[in-house]
């Protein structure tokens, strides 16, 4: 089925077998959309729950102005964000950083199944600024279209694709540093 | 911004490292499907039958609040310290309460002894009669 199906099957009022669908259609690719910020999969696990809820609350005000997968991106990324910043408060009064305890995550995941460059490919994310972390993780493992990263972020793709170009700078020099 | 020696460049490294429990995207939607389906029947019923059915336990309550008042009213019997409390905020007096609280008949004893500490006779009673 496509988002426009689903988007009338809701508007003609079959709300619950239109967010079944997007349920199906989506749980997979917001998980790992959100896995790749939160790296620990329980953290990710119980944010998804709380991404879906939102999604429902907010499907009566979606007037389809935006594409519905970008709609749902775009609430998954902020909700991630949220949760970032409550992790950036905590790691404060333990005077950690993010970046420590998300690196830390990933070596204690017992289903991080990747090899020591990817480790540090992930790792070298987690330190990036928010925007540029938001559109690496798009373009480079989703590849996705700027256009589209542009309706999730807000951004024009001009800014976007400086902000892409300098993290994967970023990211290049950390994994050459390592090997 | 690549070239040969770019190592960002491989292919392997856009592969996904993580991994899931087994049969974690079927439970994890059925989850979704449970919460979200409560989460919507309680708005629905949030906003659809509670209300009424708030309005109708308060306007129960009300009325058994009502009914409870209105019996204790007729029950109520003021000791000497409610009176003198309820004295200070009230217009009336302490023997103006007092008074009222007393009950209005009175027995035969009490108008013998009312008749004898006032001298008043039976041939005075005839006579005003």
């Amino acid at each position: 089925m496509t988002d426009r199906e689903i988007i009338d099957l809701y508007r003609n009022g079959q709300q619950e077998q239109a967010f079944n669908h997007i349920v199906e259609a989506y749980t997979e690719r917001l998980y790992w959309h959100v896995r790749r910020f939160l790296c620990s999969h329980d953290d990710t696990n119980d944010l998804l729950q709380d991404i879906f809820i939102k999604v429902w609350a907010a499907l009566p005000s979606f007037r389809g102005e935006a594409q519905l997968y970008t709609w749902l991106y775009r609430i998954a990324t902020n909700e991630v964000l949220n949760f970032l910043r409550r992790q950036k408060v905590r790691a404060m009064m333990s005077l950690d950083s993010v970046s420590n305890i998300l690196s830390k995550k990933i070596d204690e995941d017992p289903y991080f199944n990747g090899d020591e460059i990817q480790r540090v490919l992930h790792k070298a994310m987690n330190k990036l600024p928010e925007k540029q972390r938001i559109v690496f993780s798009l373009r480079y493992f989703d590849e996705m279209k700027y256009e589209d990263i542009s309706e999730i972020t807000g951004t024009s793709t001009g800014a976007l694709k400086a902000s892409y170009h300098h993290a994967y700078n970023k990211i290049k020099k950390d994994i050459e540093e390592c090997f | 911004m690549r070239n040969d020696k770019d190592i960002l460049g491989r292919p392997e490294l856009r592969k996904n490292p993580y991994t899931v429990p087994d049969g974690y995207f079927n439970s994890v939607k059925e989850s979704i499907r449970i919460t979200d389906r409560n989460y919507h029947s309680r708005r629905r019923h949030g906003t659809g039958l509670y209300i009424p059915a708030i309005a109708a336990s308060l306007a129960l309550l009300l009325l058994a609040g009502i009914g409870v008042l209105s019996k204790q009213e007729a029950k109520i019997e003021y000791d000497s310290i409610d009176l003198l409390v309820f004295s200070d905020i009230s217009e009336e007096s302490y023997y103006d309460l007092q008074a009222m609280s007393e009950p209005e008949e009175l027995s035969e004893e009490e108008i013998i002894e009312y008749l004898i500490y006032t001298g008043t006779t039976l041939e005075s009673i005839e006579t005003n009669e």
